[in-house]
């Protein structure tokens, strides 16, 4: 069909707009018959012998060349026989698909791989199936392979591949596929975390390359940084078009309150202050329930070193609050519970379990942990013969980016600012303008009628929320190394106090890529150290119906750009927790250049010596 | 019916029937390739490899062979003006039917048993029935292969002739016939999952239904219309006529193959062409 319009610095050029993909009215509905020969039946006698299983209504959906469309959606919601129904492999039911141009689907890895064959005959069968001419394989064989990094192995059987590698290889090949669509279905979960990350700059590349592509994937953050469109699809239609930062936003935010329904029991054993005791036994009941995926090997080797200060602490035969586990119960295991750990991208931390006897050393199955000496502490009092119950979150938030599978290689730069968060009453007199008075809302854009952009779950609210300069004065504008004071405003809606205070989480996302620049919070106890002091820092230990959070950073070491920042409560609380409310993308931060613009994001504090060569 | 709706269903059938040939010859290399795929599937990482699509049929033959002129007294009474014995008239029955059998079977789990690919490619499906054939005429390539070389030696060289003549038009018609048997068994198979059973049932007293292990008139009279009533006779009656009696005779029983053919490939290209976009709901 129409070749790629050339591209010129990431702009494209050519025809400004051709409609690649065009749905009209389709809907799409699978035909279940009860008996094998009704179908027959049916198609002799004309009558209906069916019934319809409806996954796709009334979809209506024009894509034009060179849109990337991410697609969202629950399982089951009819993401997959979309692309099917464009890529032709279904027929729909009703309603017209006009595809402009040759397709590639990479619905599913590994289709038509015969595990006898070598890894190149496989390459080769596949891409000439996918439509690939034989020249063209020959032309792009090698850097298949390299991609795949199987360069010495690709002519042995695919079935001595480990399933990494398999994995790999049927990802090289079907990516390598030139077309004017490309659909994509999750196919980005291949191998281990560097093929990871170069399977997604693949679809990166391909996604700029000028096609059209349609992308279907549960990783809201992906699609927030390949797609320049998003739809929902909920129930087999459309329930959101527009684009990706808003609908992956209002997707999240579903999806959260939806884990905080299921984990109903969890929120509930939050507790209030007077019954913090209570409180863990509770939370160890609900943890054993929770279906426990694997802890990729990043998180297990957070859990071992917090394991490490968790045994030196019951070594000392007394549990800092810290932990949480004062609980009179005798628990049977450390038990790592799901948590909701990164703010934002919304997605959801990975279940962790870690079993660990406290009271026998010997049978703990972290060594180092056993010979870790005692610590002296101001702890004073309680019997740890029971196991330990501690939540995840402490730790995992110690690194939210790396914990989640974000695979991009440079998603990890993640910088720690220096931040001074304070907590004091609400109606403190140093701020008049944190009272939510009307004029202050405006001013943010905070009002009650734009709630439903916020997730909450109805436990706190977010009154206010002010970026402020040196001077106090309100602004989304800072510079270079200046002064950038957040202050929010927060209120508890439930009746009673809960055990843990209200603390607060931002996240700064850049804005030309949203890729995450800087997350900090109030919950995550930077040291071991801290851990055990965890209560004692004036930031956590305050308790109130309302509150005010303030947080100080000075300087500002981001680079001149616009930033995305995302702001969330969270009680203060090492172990798990969900928060209390959120909202991603709350508004842009603008920092200017001071002086020169910094090649990078972020800039260092540095202490600088240059001398004699000498010592 | 009026004329005009005739002419209308022959169009549409003409269009499929099209739609077909060109979807195989537009990917005539990818075909190429599966083919290659096919013969090598079977025998891939066996010791000898495709070494055993040349040992498989030359044994059968062999054993055959054996059967027939040692072990049974046939009654196939031979021509005069042939020269050929009892041995040839079978072996030019059986080898048809085995590629007709193998055609049958294996066809019709050629779309079935690739629902991945049919789900997750866009792809010719017709391929899928078509590279079927590859199997069976590669087995009874070299079959016939044995078959020219052991006719020529007891023959001595006389009906050499008629092979060249006969053997390419009526290979083209085998193809044809097979072709769209092929179509019509692998779609028909995706919607009645029974169709496979049939065809077992058929292929196992097709060797006994069909004259290939005795001469049409050497059984009784009242049953005979049954051999009549399957295409396939027709076919077997050609190959007998080309290898065993040498010649291009028995004109009636090429025309009523050569309709077969046409029949059954315009049908079965119909029928795949309409039905393939609904294989995705039914695997």
């Amino acid at each position: 069909m129409t070749a790629t319009p050339p591209i010129v610095h990431g702009l494209q050029v050519g025809p400004p707009l051709e409609v690649a993909i065009c749905l009209d009215g389709v809907s799409k509905a699978y035909k279940l018959y009860d008996r094998p020969f009704s179908f027959l039946k049916e198609a002799l006698t004309g009558r209906s012998y069916h019934r319809d299983k409806i996954v796709l209504s009334d979809i209506s959906l024009t894509l034009q060349r060179g849109e990337i469309l991410g697609i969202i959606g629950r399982n089951g919601a009819g993401k997959s026989t979309l692309l099917k129904l464009i890529a032709g492999t279904l027929a729909p039911s009703a309603g017209d698909i006009a595809v402009n141009g040759r397709v590639a689907a990479i619905l599913e890895l590994g289709t038509g791989f015969n595990p006898n064959y070598s890894g190149r005959d496989n390459v080769i069968l596949s891409a000439l199936m996918r439509g690939m001419s034989e020249e063209a394989v020959r032309r792009k064989f090698d850097s298949i392979v390299a991609f795949a990094g199987l360069e010495g192995v690709i002519d042995e059987p695919f079935h001595t591949y480990s399933s990494g590698m398999q994995a790999r290889l049927a990802f090289a090949a079907a990516t390598a596929v030139e077309a004017d669509v490309i659909l994509i279905d999750e196919a980005l979960a291949a191998g281990d975390v560097r093929f990871a990350a170069r399977s997604l700059r693949r679809i990166h590349d391909i996604c700029q390359s000028g096609v059209t592509a349609l992308f279907v994937s549960h990783t809201t953050y992906h699609v927030m940084q390949l797609c320049t469109r998003a739809i929902w699809i909920d129930d087999g239609r459309i329930r959101m078009d527009g684009a990706p930062i808003d609908v992956t936003r209002a997707y999240d935010y579903e999806m959260l309150d939806a884990i905080a329904r299921d984990n109903g029991r969890t929120s509930a054993s939050l507790g209030t202050k007077g019954d913090r005791r209570s409180g863990s036994s509770a939370m160890s009941e609900a943890s054993v329930e929770a279906p426990v995926p694997a802890l990729e090997t990043a998180g297990l080797e957070r859990l071992l070193n917090s394991a490490h200060a968790l045994k030196s602490a019951a070594d000392e035969s007394e549990v800092p609050r810290a932990i949480g586990a004062q609980s009179p119960v005798q628990v049977e295991a450390v038990v790592l519970e799901p948590a909701l750990v990164e703010l934002a991208t919304g997605q959801v931390g990975r279940c962790a379990e870690a079993e660990l006897a406290a009271d026998a050393p010997e049978r703990l199955r972290l060594k180092e942990a056993v010979q870790e000496p005692a610590r002296p502490g101001n702890l004073s009092r309680g019997q740890s013969n029971g196991k330990l119950v501690v939540g995840e979150t402490a730790l995992a938030t110690c690194a939210p980016f790396s914990l989640t599978p974000s695979v991009l290689e440079s998603s990890d730069a993640c910088a720690a600012p220096k931040a001074t968060l304070k907590e004091s009453t609400f109606e403190s007199p140093v701020d008049a303008i944190m009272r939510p008075t009307a004029t202050a809302k405006d001013k943010v854009g905070f009002a009650e009628g734009k709630r439903n952009t916020r997730f909450s779950t109805g436990q706190y609210r977010m009154l206010d929320i002010a970026f402020l300069d040196r001077a106090g004065r309100r602004t989304h504008t800072f510079r270079f190394g200046e002064t950038l004071r957040l202050v929010v405003g927060y209120e508890c809606l439930m009746p009673e106090l809960p055990e843990y205070s209200c603390g607060l989480a931002a996240a700064f996302r850049r804005t030309t890529d949203f890729e995450p620049v800087m997350y900090f919070n109030t919950n995550y106890p930077h040291s071991n150290e801290e851990l055990l002091r965890y209560f004692d820092a004036p930031f956590r230990n305050y308790f109130g119906r309302t509150g005010r959070i303030e947080a100080v950073i000075d300087p500002l070491q981001l680079r001149a750009g616009e930033y995305h920042v995302s702001l969330g409560l969270l009680p203060n609380q090492p172990g798990p927790h969900e928060f209390y409310e959120f909202e991603r993308a709350y508004c842009c931060i603008n920092v200017l250049a001071n002086g020169f613009d910094e090649p990078s994001v972020f800039y260092p504090i540095v202490q600088w010596t240059n001398g004699p060569l000498e010592n | 019916m009026t004329f005009g709706g005739n002419s209308m269903i022959l169009t549409t059938y003409a269009k499929s029937t099209g739609e077909c040939i060109r979807a195989i010859t537009t990917h005539r290399r990818l075909l190429l390739a599966l083919i290659k795929r096919e013969l090598s599937d079977e025998y891939v990482s066996h010791g000898l490899s495709i070494g055993w699509t040349f040992i498989h049929p030359l044994i059968l033959m062999l054993v055959y062979l054996f059967l027939f002129t040692e072990v049974f007294v046939t009654r196939v009474t031979v021509i005069p003006g042939s020269g050929a014995n009892a041995v040839v008239y079978l072996l030019s029955g059986i080898i048809p039917w085995l590629a007709i059998s193998q055609v049958m079977s294996r066809s019709a789990m050629s779309v079935v048993g690739n629902g991945a690919i049919v789900k997750q490619m866009s792809f010719p499906l017709e391929l899928l029935p078509i590279k079927t054939l590859a199997g069976p005429f590669m087995f009874a390539g070299i079959s016939l292969v044995f078959l020219i070389v052991y006719g020529l030696w007891i023959t001595r060289g006389s009906i050499l002739p008629a092979y060249l003549l006969g053997l390419p038009p009526l290979v083209i018609i085998t193809s044809m016939q097979l072709a769209g048997l092929a179509l019509l068994l692998g779609c028909l198979q995706v919607f009645v999952r029974d169709l496979k059973e049939f065809v077992n049932v058929f292929l196992t007293i097709g060797l006994f239904i069909h004259p290939i292990l005795y001469l049409p008139n050497a059984i009784p009279a009242a049953v005979r219309p049954i051999i009549y009533l399957s295409p396939f006779s027709y076919l077997i009656f050609c190959w007998q006529n080309v290898l065993f009696y040498g010649e291009v005779g028995w004109i009636w029983a090429w025309v009523v193959s050569v309709a077969f053919a046409v029949i059954f490939f315009v049908l079965g290209a119909r029928i795949f062409v309409v039905t393939k976009n609904h294989f995705g709901d039914f695997l």
